[in-house]
């Protein structure tokens, strides 16, 4: 799997026919994902407010996975030196930015219309605004480092040192008595979320995964096309007699 | 070969001379700075106000624990030498520790004072900084070393290591504040001790990681 796709012929093959396909189903999920959470009815405790959950909850979810990605293609390209690999992990850090700011905003909304506040110092709130500092110093290495496979391999070891910070966004609500409610879909014994809730809940996180993918694979295509643009031998003179 | 290279370390900085008193300067102007801004002897605010300082003139410091040595070639010498980078990256967190967070420790009482902090707040807030120390260094010389090559990169290592000070930062006052009541075992204690293990764990092979790949040419 991981020798397969390090020949870059090979995976822009692949990315051709994926990246649309990707792109259309995410942009039906997320057409269908909205229908749903408008449809769905009000929440008896929280109102209408209830509906933020489906855009905040699967921005926070995407925006942990897309770090988490990034970890992971990091270690691949740091220990096999894989050329997709970090090509890969660029490609998420934008789109996983996003997301992170995406759930910030959203959930500042929510606080202030349930809980009274756009923000709290507590556990949860804070580590997502660190992964979002991650992020963006996560880019700059990228943006600075001249060369490039040395920002390759000093981006890798950003990434992988500010991995530590996943598990503790996962488990701030537990760690520390927080405004933020506990983990209510993943935890297991608990009362869960009621099915016309969770229905366009999962739509969302669906639709926010195959939009996540999709802008990997497009991100991934513009790197490859750079790269080999950089490759070409720059246009010689070709000017001719005749033009003269 | 680590104290070999700690003495130079310290050798330096000692004929460069600014690089001991300038934090200490700093250290002394930030509090003075915030006694004045938030009026008067805040006690309540000490622990707070003192992490602060030290978090701040370890960032400060960011830029002369790679950058030299790296541009005038020490580093690349000391490889061809044969020296491992694990010991240059011990030498270096130690010398750094010695000339930035101990001067600090040492002036903490009497800027301590000057917040008009009691007696065993100012022995939890220095227990603390001695806990949580070793996370802020070694976080530190990680994002110091992965742009040690870069000009202009000391900015950039301050944006990169700012977010994984945060946590130490957090438990380091909270440590602080609960030296009075809880002293030495009190869980937040625990906690940033572990983290202090955790930074060195992970800060240790990273820091050497990141010298070698800035090694060679650009």
């Amino acid at each position: 799997m991981l020798t397969r796709f390090a020949n870059p012929q090979r995976f822009i093959r692949l990315a051709s026919w994926l990246a649309p396909v990707l792109g259309i189903s995410a942009g039906v999920a997320l057409a269908l994902g909205i229908w749903q959470s408008f449809a769905s009815p009000p929440d008896a405790e929280h109102g209408e407010t209830v509906r933020i959950m489906y855009v905040h909850v699967p921005a926070a979810w995407s925006a942990m996975a897309a770090y988490t990605g990034i970890a992971v293609a990091s270690l691949i390209s740091f220990v096999w030196r894989h050329p997709l690999a970090d090509i890969g992990a660029r490609s998420l850090a934008l789109p996983g930015a996003a997301m992170t700011a995406l759930s910030l905003v959203t959930g500042s909304l929510w606080g202030k219309a349930d809980w009274g506040t756009y923000w709290q110092w507590d556990g949860r709130m804070t580590s997502v605004l660190i992964l979002l500092f991650i992020y963006i110093g996560y880019m700059a290495i990228w943006q600075v480092v001249d060369d490039r496979k040395r920002a390759a391999r000093l981006a890798a070891i950003t990434a992988m040192i500010g991995w530590i910070n996943i598990p503790i966004i996962k488990f701030s609500v537990d760690w520390w008595n927080s405004l933020h409610q506990d983990a209510t879909v993943s935890s297991p014994g608990a009362p869960g979320l009621p099915p016309e809730f969770l229905a366009p809940l999962m739509t969302m996180a669906l639709a926010y995964t195959l939009l996540l993918a999709w802008f990997v694979m497009r991100g991934m295509q513009a790197e490859v096309a750079a790269m080999r643009r950089a490759r070409r031998p720059a246009p010689v003179a070709t000017a001719t007699i005749e033009a003269i | 070969m680590i104290g070999a290279l700690v003495r130079r370390e310290l050798r330096l900085s000692l004929r460069r001379g600014s690089s001991i008193v300038l934090p200490l300067a700093f250290m002394a102007l930030f509090v003075l700075l915030c006694g004045l801004a938030l009026g008067g002897s805040r006690p309540e605010l000490g622990p707070g106000l003192l992490w602060l300082a030290a978090t701040l003139s370890i960032l400060l410091g960011l830029e002369r624990l790679y950058q030299p040595d790296q541009s005038s070639g020490a580093l690349a010498q000391l490889h061809l030498a044969g020296v491992g980078s694990g010991s240059i990256a011990a030498a270096k967190a130690i010398a750094f520790a010695l000339t930035t967070l101990l001067p600090l420790l040492l002036a903490a009482p009497l800027l301590a004072l000057l917040l008009g902090m009691s007696g065993t707040q100012i022995a939890g807030t220095v227990l603390s900084l001695v806990v949580g120390g070793p996370a802020l260094i070694a976080y530190a010389s990680v994002s110091a070393a992965l742009l040690c090559a870069q000009r202009g990169g000391a900015v950039l290592s301050v944006l990169l290591s700012a977010p994984l000070l945060i946590p130490v930062l957090i438990f380091g006052v909270e440590a602080a504040e609960s030296y009075p009541a809880l002293g030495l075992g009190a869980v937040q204690f625990r906690i940033l001790a572990g983290l202090s293990l955790l930074a060195l764990a992970l800060g240790g092979p990273a820091t050497v990681a990141a010298i070698s790949a800035n090694r060679g040419p650009a």
